[in-house]
């Protein structure tokens, strides 16, 4: 994943934030009920209620039983998914802040872009930067 | 199925914490849907890497689902099964009724 698949104008990171935690505590639901229904079942058999149909969903919830581990891992990448991007857009947030700062605080005329926007906004062009265009 | 050592009442207990678990499943699957594709249709996350996700994530959020699915189904015949139970317990305290006042 790069930041180029990122639209950080579309959502705001702190909503962002909140839609992967969401997404994250209702997989840890979905592994919690399907733990407890594998723990129920088992109860059922403990008590003596044996047979095939019984026998039949403990053994599937035991080989499905890597889809909650599974889950639980899938929602856990997407949260990490999320919170990269959320540190992408909170360091392009430091950056566009520090350059400002930057200008805010620097001698009008010594002052120089720093490289990595002359980078990303002459990047096709080629020109060199000339803080008389610019003021 | 040996039902004698279970009683009705805590098999339909044990298929009501199921069908409660399930219907859990169920709302979590909805929610998580629902977030992906806010996350999606914002246009925030764009490109392969987000169709390849969204693609991964319904595709386990399927599988939970026909697995919720299944479960009700058995908690559907184990009920059932129950339910027979307890009708022929109460036939058989009848006929021993009977036969007592006979």
């Amino acid at each position: 994943m790069n930041s180029a698949n990122f639209n950080v104008t579309a959502m705001n990171y702190q909503e962002l934030r909140e839609l992967s935690q969401s997404i994250n505590s209702n997989g840890e639901k979905i592994y919690n009920s399907l733990n407890h229904i594998k723990s129920t079942f088992a109860r059922m058999q403990d008590a003596g209620f044996a047979g095939s149909t019984l026998r039949a969903v403990i053994d599937t919830l035991d080989k499905i039983g890597g889809l909650p581990e599974d889950v639980r891992r899938t929602c856990q990448s997407f949260k990490n998914y999320a919170e990269q991007a959320i540190e992408e857009v909170e360091a392009s947030e430091n950056k566009i802040s520090g350059t400002l700062t930057a200008i805010i605080n620097s001698d009008p005329k010594t002052f120089e872009l720093p490289d990595w926007y002359k980078k990303e906004k002459f990047a096709n062009t080629g020109n060199s930067v000339n803080i008389d265009e610019i003021s | 199925m040996n039902g004698m050592a279970i009683s009705y009442d805590a098999i339909k207990e044990l298929c009501a914490e199921c069908n409660a678990d399930r219907e859990a499943i169920y709302e979590s699957i909805e929610v998580i849907k629902q977030k992906l594709n806010q996350v999606i249709e914002s246009g925030f996350w764009v490109g392969a890497d987000a169709i390849q996700f969204q693609a991964r994530m319904n595709d386990k959020l399927a599988q939970l689902n026909s697995t919720a699915n299944w479960i009700n189904q058995v908690t559907r015949e184990l009920e059932k099964y129950a339910s027979k139970m307890k009708e022929q317990e109460q036939s058989r305290a009848g006929q021993m009724y009977s036969s007592m006042e006979g």
